[in-house]
């Protein structure tokens, strides 16, 4: 069935009568990162969740690029997440992309698994279908008939050039599209690694049709010929979007591409705020900001609370939360910009008078005195919460 | 603040009804009525209004509602400085809480704020605690609870001592703030131990173990992933480096710069073997010249010699017999001079015996005249010491014994005393002559001097000039007598010592003396001039002139003088000095000639010698003329083998390459190959064992571990700062309470007791109650100097004392300016007779200044209590 899409579409058989590519459909993704650990996250459950989620994303994007009827995935770095990753790692990556022998991978060493790791790709050349193709070296692929890639691969973690300017005066032939495949960031965001960046007009200064991109987590577009796919499966709450991988046709030589984004993440990474303020039902705010239910098992949540409530209703929004954690892989807050505002009233709940209340009174001037340091107000203030705990519960 | 007046509608038993309790005064007020009659129903009523929030619904406000349910309405008016206030408050439907000043009937607050009126009122600030005295007797146990509590309230009532402990507890937090500080302590004993370590087996310390172990394991895998890195990064270094090796082109470039090298050396070696042998015949040929050369030489120095020392000889021969004829006269004067010398020193040895025989002589003839000055001497001197030996015999027979002397001169000085005496007692007669040309005045032949007093001692006849006699008879008196007598006999002892001392009167005695002193002056003359004469003594002085007398005997006559034999001697010595330095150069003369001849024959016999060893050397009879001529000839014709072998030599030293840059070109190519060739081998098994090396580890998945474990690692750093933000809250909490329960003690346990005190007295007399310092409850009460603890009192006891202690809360608030009511709900139910009308002595005692509400079904018993009566009456709620 793959072949056949292959075959009417006249790409990837490499035909000797038809020299010049018509159309090209392609899915370009990167930063799959297989392997990554995610040590971070506290349950060995949703750990092993999520690696494997990364590993999935192969099946997912080989049914992508059946149902987009594209040819070639091509993965433009940091397909796995370490030089030296573990043999079930590399294998069982090779073994799923070796399913369908009708579309073919092209992985491109990027700056987690670049070409110092030459036991990985010395390791992949020996393993890897032929389906696969492992550009190592920074000169022409023809990928299909009338298709040229033009690859720059990582020779290190961090190259001190731009990989992508040999693209300016590789020759192809006449009438070939012209592919870029990078891994990088067109810009800087140290100090030290402005040696490392791709030049953005890559594409126009070396004639491509197509530059694919990878190292961003996220999304972009550079410009109508330079994309950065983003990775096809979040692994941090730095990006809004939903993961999704490139779908890109591009109907001739000089041609504008179409590209279309397909999600492909199966994870929600979700970093938001809840502002509060007194009065209003802070469980009522903390409801309408979740999820709907059916979407928070494949949820991490983080929830940056701020704004101001009175300690009841921090206690309601704690039982809402806690309520909640259980619903989703992961839902973790941050009280560190939320008030307690406490009243009169709130320290009669702790007590009326005598050592309790004044206690209370002692923690709430520590907590607001503006003379201490924010770690002293911050203990005052969670030690104030706490014997509020406490006198409720004894209550 | 003071309640006026109590009104409340639809509350429990009461329902769909209102009754009130108006005008309640300062002092005691008692509402006495029988069981269920709805006293608890006010009481609970009251409460709730001032501790329930308008908007409550459950709860309290429920067991407010009767079974028909429906808004709950309480009221009550309040006095306080500010004026009669009137506080209303309904739940449920329509709920509201208003707050009017009943003197203008105007609303001064209402709903949230008028709740907050009213709890301003109640609290009489943050931390007062007024509100207890509101509570309802027994069932104060942690404050407010009132579900279960409620159930078991009779109980609980029986329970005095719960009371007693709500009371404290509210005011110093009491249990609920040591279940508060239990629980606080008891989540933080979980984490640290006293020492503020991590507990043991708790989630801090489990937390800081997992860190820990995260942390060496991060470190062993970073390290093990650095190694592995370092290992890819040199195995690709090196086949980089052994592909630059190998490259086919390298190779060959140093093959053949190896071979050119060899070839070069080979031919250079030859054209050296070649020279070496040139250079060998030129030394040889150097040689020989040289030797040529050296040969001609020394046979014309030595001709040259033969003539110089022919010469040399003839006037060595010449100047040795000057020398000799020189050293043959220098002997002979020596020997003159020798004997000379010899001559001068006997005449020396005459002349100095001979000044010693003079000597002799003169001092012979020196004894002679000293011996006569000595014997002169000795004879003055002895002259001298016989003078002296005589005036000291003189002496010794003419000194008088002092002791009689001073005796005698006392007595004399006593006798004129005595004199005086008599002349003084005795009469005395004076003559004052006014006419200088008149006659005169005689006594016993003498004129009496004008203005002189004579004595009368006896009878006397005065003849008068011109006149006549006047005979004047002194009388003898007693004094006189005395006077006369001791007189007498001190005359006698004067005339005794006279008589034994020899003299005839004390100036015969000073006479004597002079003599003795002039002998004693003799004495010491003669002394000094034999000392002067014979300083060491008459003896040695004796010796001395025996000694001179000796030598007289033994002095030569007939001596020379001393002057001519010195002269004669120094004359000698002169001589003998010059003959000695004559005799000294001429020695040091014939020496020199003697050095100087044997000089010239050595000179001589070595010249000689010389002449002898050349002509042996040149030959005899050899013609040395031809000889030089062929020695001349064989020098030039080794010279021009020489220069031809030296020609041929510098033609192939010109020719020949230097071996040494050879050779050194040569080893640099064979090292280049053999490095090269080291190197490969070097990196083809530095390479093969990261290979193995590599494989090994790449496999492992080292670096998916470590990513994994660094995740760990900060999940498990950031849940060490979890528990450590906890710890600091818990320590933080544990501190805030402590401090303020002690704070609590201090301010409000001994005003208490002390409050408490006098009330006691009204109540037990001389009971004394103990409280327990930790638990702030009655622990014993002394009476009679019996100790019982409060455990054991009878239940009637237990209660006196705790409403006691609530009146004393009481006082001690109304003085602080903070007065509430305090309501007594059926209280005092065991107290017999006349402990109640003790305890209402007590009542009345405090309601000076606080105003006292006693709900009571003891009718009768509480007759006595006095005070106002209260009485409940219908009431209709306001619209």
């Amino acid at each position: 069935m793959r072949g056949l899409f292959a075959l009417l579409l006249g790409v990837g058989l490499g035909s000797p009568l038809r020299k010049r590519a018509s159309v090209f459909r392609f899915i370009h993704s990167s930063d799959l990162h297989l392997g990554k650990p995610f040590g971070q996250i506290p349950d060995d459950h949703v750990r092993g969740r999520l690696v494997e989620a990364r590993f999935q994303k192969i099946d997912v994007l080989l049914d992508l690029a059946e149902q987009k009827g594209a040819s070639h995935i091509l993965l433009a770095g940091d397909t796995f997440d370490a030089e030296t990753p573990s043999p079930a790692t590399r294998r069982q990556a090779v073994g799923a992309m070796g399913r369908d022998q009708g579309i073919k991978w092209v992985i491109l060493p990027g700056n987690h698994d670049s070409l110092a790791a030459d036991e990985l790709w010395r390791n992949l050349s020996d393993e890897a279908p032929k389906n696969v193709i492992l550009a190592l070296k920074p000169e022409p692929i023809e990928l299909a008939t009338g298709v040229t890639l033009l690859p720059a691969p990582c020779p290190a973690r961090r190259a001190g050039r731009d990989l992508s300017a040999w693209m300016d005066d590789a020759a192809t032939p006449e009438g070939h599209l012209r592919i870029g495949l990078a891994h990088g960031g067109v810009r800087s965001f140290s100090e030290d690694g402005a040696a490392d960046v791709l030049s953005p007009d890559r594409a126009s200064c070396a004639r491509l049709d197509y530059l694919a991109l990878g190292d961003w987590h996220g999304q972009v577009r550079v410009d109508p010929h330079t994309w950065y796919s983003g990775a096809p499966e979040a692994d941090q709450f730095k990006h809004a979007k939903q993961a999704s991988a490139l779908s890109v046709t591009i109907d001739g030589a000089g041609q504008q591409p179409q590209v279309d984004a397909v999600e492909t993440g199966q994870f929600h990474w979700i970093a938001d705020t809840l502002n509060l303020t007194p009065g209003a039902d802070p469980v009522a705010q903390l409801n309408d900001l979740l999820p709907p239910d059916v979407e928070r098992r494949n949820a991490l949540m983080h929830i940056a609370l701020s704004g101001r409530v009175k300690p009841a209703d921090r206690a309601a929004l704690m039982t809402g939360l806690s309520d909640a954690e259980p619903d989703f892989a992961r839902l973790v807050w941050r009280e560190r910009d939320l008030v307690v505002e406490y009243e009169v009233d709130d320290l009669d709940r702790i007590d009326q008078a005598g050592v309790l209340r004044s206690a209370a009174a002692t923690l709430y001037g520590q907590a607001n005195d503006p003379e201490s340091s924010a770690e002293d107000r911050t203990i005052a203030r969670n030690a104030l919460n706490r014997l509020y705990s406490y006198a409720v519960e004894l209550t | 603040m003071k309640l006026r007046a109590i009104r409340l509608h639809n509350v429990r038993r009461f329902t769909d009804r209102g009754i009130s309790i108006e005008n309640i005064n300062d002092g005691v007020n008692v509402l006495a009525a029988a069981n269920e009659f709805g006293k608890s129903t006010i009481f609970d009523a009251v409460h709730a209004l001032f501790f329930q929030g308008h908007k409550g619904r459950a709860g309290p406000i429920k067991l407010l509602q009767p079974y028909s349910k429906g808004p709950v309405t309480v009221e009550v008016d309040i006095e306080t400085g500010d004026g009669i206030f009137r506080l209303r408050k309904r739940w449920m439907s329509s709920a509201r809480s208003q707050v009017f000043d009943t003197s203008s009937n105007r609303l001064v607050a209402q709903a949230d704020e008028a709740d907050q009126w009213i709890n301003a009122k109640i609290r009489g600030g943050a931390t007062g605690p007024a509100g207890l005295l509101w509570v309802q007797q027994g069932i104060v146990e942690m404050g407010r609870a009132r579900g279960a509590a409620a159930e078991t309230e009779k109980s609980a009532r029986e329970d005095v001592l719960t009371s007693v402990a709500g009371e404290i507890e509210v005011l110093t937090g009491g249990r609920r703030t040591t279940q508060v500080l239990a629980k606080c302590q008891a989540d933080l004993d979980a984490l640290i131990t006293g020492t503020g370590k991590a507990r043991k087996g708790g989630a801090y310390a489990a937390a800081l173990e997992e860190f820990d172990s995260l942390e060496a394991q991060a470190e062993d895998l970073t390290k093990r992933v650095g190694d592995l890195r370092n290992d890819l990064d040199r195995r690709a270094t090196e086949r980089k480096r052994l592909a630059e090796l190998q490259a086919p082109e390298a190779l060959a470039n140093d093959s053949k710069a190896l071979e050119e090298a060899d070839t070069a050396l080979k031919i250079a070696e030859a054209q050296v073997g070649e020279l070496d042998r040139a250079t060998l015949s030129e030394n040889l040929a150097r040689q020989e010249r040289e030797g040529a050369k050296e040969k001609l030489e020394r046979f014309k120095s030595a001709r040259a010699s033969v003539d110089d020392l022919q010469k040399a000889i003839v006037e060595e021969e010449t100047a040795r017999e000057k020398i000799a004829s020189a050293h043959t006269k220098a002997k002979a004067d020596e020997g003159k001079a020798t004997a000379a010398v010899r001559e001068c020193r006997d005449k020396l040895l005459r002349a100095e015996a001979n000044l010693v025989a003079a000597n002799d002589a003169l001092q012979a003839r020196d004894a002679v005249q000293r011996l006569e000055a000595c014997k002169k001497t000795f004879a003055d001197a002895d002259v001298a010491n016989r003078t002296a030996e005589t005036a000291q015999a003189k002496v010794n027979a003419l000194t008088l014994p002092t002791a009689k002397i001073d005796a005698l001169k006392k007595l004399d000085v006593r006798i004129e005393t005595l004199k005086a005496e008599m002349r003084a007692s005795s009469m005395s007669v004076r003559a004052d002559y006014l006419n200088p040309d008149g006659g005169v005045i005689r006594a016993n032949g003498s004129t009496l001097t004008d203005g002189i007093e004579v004595a009368v001692e006896r009878a006397t006849q005065f003849e008068i000039e011109g006149i006549g006699t006047l005979t004047i008879s002194p009388g003898i008196g007693d004094r006189t007598v005395d006077l006369d007598r001791e007189l007498s006999a001190i005359s006698e002892q004067r005339t005794m010592i006279l008589s034994e001392l020899g003299v005839p009167s004390l100036a015969a005695v000073h006479a004597q003396q002079v003599v003795v002193a002039e002998h004693v002056g003799e004495i010491e003359r003669s002394k000094a001039r034999r000392d002067a004469l014979a300083p060491e003594g008459l003896d040695v002085l004796r010796a001395e002139v025996e000694r001179l007398s000796a030598k007289v005997i033994d002095a030569p006559t007939d001596a020379k003088t001393v002057e001519e034999c010195t002269l004669q001697r120094d004359a000698a010595r002169q001589s003998r000095n010059e003959a000695e330095d004559m005799a000294a150069s001429a020695s040091a003369a014939f020496a020199e000639r003697d050095r100087k001849l044997t000089v010239a024959e050595t000179n001589l016999r070595h010249s000689k010698e010389r002449l002898s060893r050349v002509t042996a050397e040149l030959g005899d009879g050899v013609d040395l003329g031809a000889e030089e001529k062929l020695l001349t000839e064989a020098f030039a014709k080794k010279s021009n083998t020489f220069d031809q072998a030296h020609r041929a030599a510098e033609t192939l030293r010109q020719s020949t390459p230097d071996l040494a840059n050879l050779k050194a070109v040569q080893k640099r190519a064979a090292s280049v190959v053999e490095r090269t060739r080291e190197e490969a081998q070097k990196l083809t098994g530095a390479i093969r064992e990261l290979n193995g090396s590599i494989g090994a580890r790449a496999n492992e998945g080292i670096e998916e571990e470590l990513a994994a474990t660094l995740g760990h690692q900060d999940r498990a750093k950031q849940r060490v700062g979890e528990i450590e933000t906890e710890v600091a809250t818990l320590r933080r909490l544990y501190d805030v309470l402590t401090d303020a329960k002690a704070e609590a003690k201090e301010h409000f346990f001994e005003p208490v007791v002390q409050e408490l005190k006098p009330l006691l007295g009204i109540v037990f007399g001389d009971a004394k109650v103990t409280f327990s310092e930790e638990t702030l409850l009655p622990t014993a009460v002394e009476r009679g100097g019996d100790v019982e603890s409060f455990d054991v009192l009878s239940g009637g006891m237990r209660e006196q004392i705790t409403v006691l202690t609530r009146l004393a809360f009481a006082r001690l608030l109304a003085r602080d300016g903070r007065t509430v009511p305090v309501i007594l709900d059926d209280a005092l139910i065991y107290a017999d007779d006349e402990r109640i009308e003790r305890m209402f002595d007590a009542l009345h005692r405090q309601a000076e200044d606080l105003q006292i509400l006693v709900f009571t079904c003891r009718q009768r018993a509480f007759q006595r209590l006095g005070g106002q009566t209260l009485s409940m009456q219908e009431w209709t709620p306001e619209a």
